[in-house]
């Protein structure tokens, strides 16, 4: 798979995801939670940060992850 | 700390777009360095300047000195403290923070700063290694992790929030052409580290059988920029909840041994400020505590024999190499190594592929705040010759603007001590303290070369 190949489809135009985990109902990310659940991250960062982005806590896989993602085990918010 | 699993539904919102405007604290740190650096030229402009507001504890000898300097001085202290305050706390409240919390906190803050700022003002403080930046962190450790404070003043110690402010800052002291000067080679040298010693630190990890997840976050914890790096490409690749605080553990622990370790080797081989600043900000793991380094630094510019340079030699150079030279590449970082993880690593969950948008999202936007505020300062300043920069556009304009700053990297400094609690850490493991270990190692010694023996006429001498 050559470099070009693999950078592709970032880069292709999508729609939004319509089951991502903003509304999924394992997803945690205000900044309090974040906080709490990353001990030492206020010493020299912040759940504030821009690089951040959309970034929390799935509770069904115990990861960390980026809130656009999706995933089968989606379960809506209510 | 666990988080409930589906029971609390707590708000859950998409905070790109322009919602980021007034939810992200780097866009606070912008309005309000930009918004201080535009009263400052507004107040220039009509002949007045910020000086009333920027006060200072003087340069003392005898005790006598600050208490008359306090007694005169008192309504300027107590207008800075309310200025901040009110900056402060408009935007934490804005970030969903209480104010009754924020505002006994500050008032700690705004004290501890004053008594430290005083001590640092003294004539000797040089000689017995009492720079302000290392006072501030040594007092906040020793409260934090001997009687402690309530935690609901840590909403008043945000380390972040502060050095980003202070940056923004820096930007009006720093030319923009200098900028444009050395911010590629910062930017060549940033890389050749930041490349090396992630690498160093996946492949050891790895060997060592960690996670690649775990082992990637690590990296960039000590390649990009500490904790703020290792939590972005954590989110990016979706590493386990665990992983993000071991790699935070080995970051806050190797940043606060450099903050102290730095200067102090710089100092014992005399090394001119500018070049221990690029040094710094090669090798240090955080803004803030790169910041705290090449402060102290640059305070022995002119006090120690044999130490060349000015004091803001030492910031600027630090400030190119870590803000613009490293900083600015995490959403890059984060990108890439999303790419990696979900297409030759295990996929961990299914779903959607990253996207070229995570670069932008994940930007450090303080950066346009610094940039900025040097465009504006340097355009301001655009026609002046020399002389006349030095006689009216430094005292009028720019070292208010210095000195505001100086009181934001303070209250920075005393938040990192006051936040660091070492028993709240998550135990790191040896492995991954290993990993890590040897990658700083390498940026270390890699860093000290590039920075004295490759580029060192160039960061000696920059600015001149």
């Amino acid at each position: 798979m050559t470099l070009m190949e693999l950078l592709r489809p970032a880069f292709r135009p999508r729609k939004a995801a319509r089951f991502d985990c903003f509304g999924c109902t394992y997803f945690r990310n205000d900044a309090k939670t974040i906080e709490q659940a990353l001990p030492g991250i206020s010493s020299f960062s912040s759940a504030h940060a821009s690089v951040r982005a959309d970034d929390g806590l799935c509770t069904r896989h115990d990861t960390l992850l980026n809130g656009r993602r999706a995933c089968a085990d989606y379960s809506v918010r209510t | 700390m666990s988080v409930d699993a589906g029971t609390v539904n707590t708000p859950v919102a998409n905070s790109s777009g322009w919602r980021e405007l007034w939810s992200k604290e780097d866009w606070w740190a912008i309005w309000i360095g930009l918004g201080i650096v535009l009263a400052g030229c507004a107040l220039y402009w009509t002949g007045a300047s910020l000086r009333w507001l920027a006060v200072l504890p003087p340069r003392w000898t005898s005790f006598s000195q600050v208490t008359a300097d306090l007694s005169a001085n008192w309504p300027r202290y107590a207008t800075q403290f309310v200025f901040w305050l009110a900056a402060f706390s408009t935007a934490l409240t804005a970030l969903g923070y209480k104010a009754r919390e924020f505002v006994p906190a500050f008032a700690f803050l705004y004290v501890a700063a004053l008594v430290i700022f005083i001590v640092g003002q003294w004539d000797s403080a040089v000689y017995y290694n009492l720079e302000p930046p290392l006072i501030a962190l040594f007092a906040g450790l020793v409260i934090a992790n001997t009687v402690g404070l309530p935690r609901r003043l840590d909403a008043g110690f945000r380390v972040e929030f502060y050095v980003k402010t202070g940056i923004v800052l820096l930007g009006a002291t720093v030319p923009f052409s200098l900028i444009v000067l050395a911010g590629p080679i910062a930017i060549l040298q940033a890389s050749i580290v930041s490349i090396v010693t992630f690498l160093v630190i996946f492949w050891v990890g790895v060997k060592l059988g960690l996670d690649r997840r775990l082992a990637a976050t690590l990296g960039a914890g000590g390649a990009v920029c500490g904790v703020s790096a290792a939590i972005a490409v954590a989110g990016a690749i979706g590493a386990k909840k665990e992983d993000a605080p071991i790699a935070i553990t080995a970051v806050i622990l190797w940043a606060i041994v450099m903050i102290f370790a730095l200067p102090l080797a710089a100092r014992g081989l005399h090394l001119p400020t500018g070049v221990a600043g690029a040094w710094i900000g090669t090798s240090e793991f955080a803004d803030a505590a790169g910041i705290a380094a090449a402060q102290a630094y640059g305070g022995y510019a002119g006090k120690i024999d044999g130490i060349a340079g000015t004091s803001e030699q030492a910031v600027q150079a630090f400030t190119l190499m870590k803000v613009v030279g490293r900083d600015v590449w995490i959403g890059i970082w984060a990108f890439v190594l999303a790419i990696v993880a979900s297409t030759r690593w295990e996929a961990r969950t299914a779903g959607s592929r990253p996207d070229a948008g995570e670069i932008w999202r994940r930007f450090p936007k303080f950066v346009f705040g610094f940039l900025i505020a040097s465009l504006l300062i340097s355009a301001v300043t655009a026609g002046y010759s020399l002389a006349d920069y030095n006689k009216t556009a430094v005292p009028g304009l720019i070292a208010p603007i210095k000195d505001l700053r100086t009181w934001a990297f303070i209250f920075c400094f005393l938040s990192i001590g006051l936040t660091t609690r070492f028993k709240d850490l998550a135990a790191a493991g040896r492995a991954p303290l290993l990993a890590f270990s040897t990658g700083v190692a390498v940026n270390v010694v890699l860093g000290f070369i590039l920075s004295v023996y490759v580029f060192g006429s160039h960061w000696a001498t920059l600015g001149q």
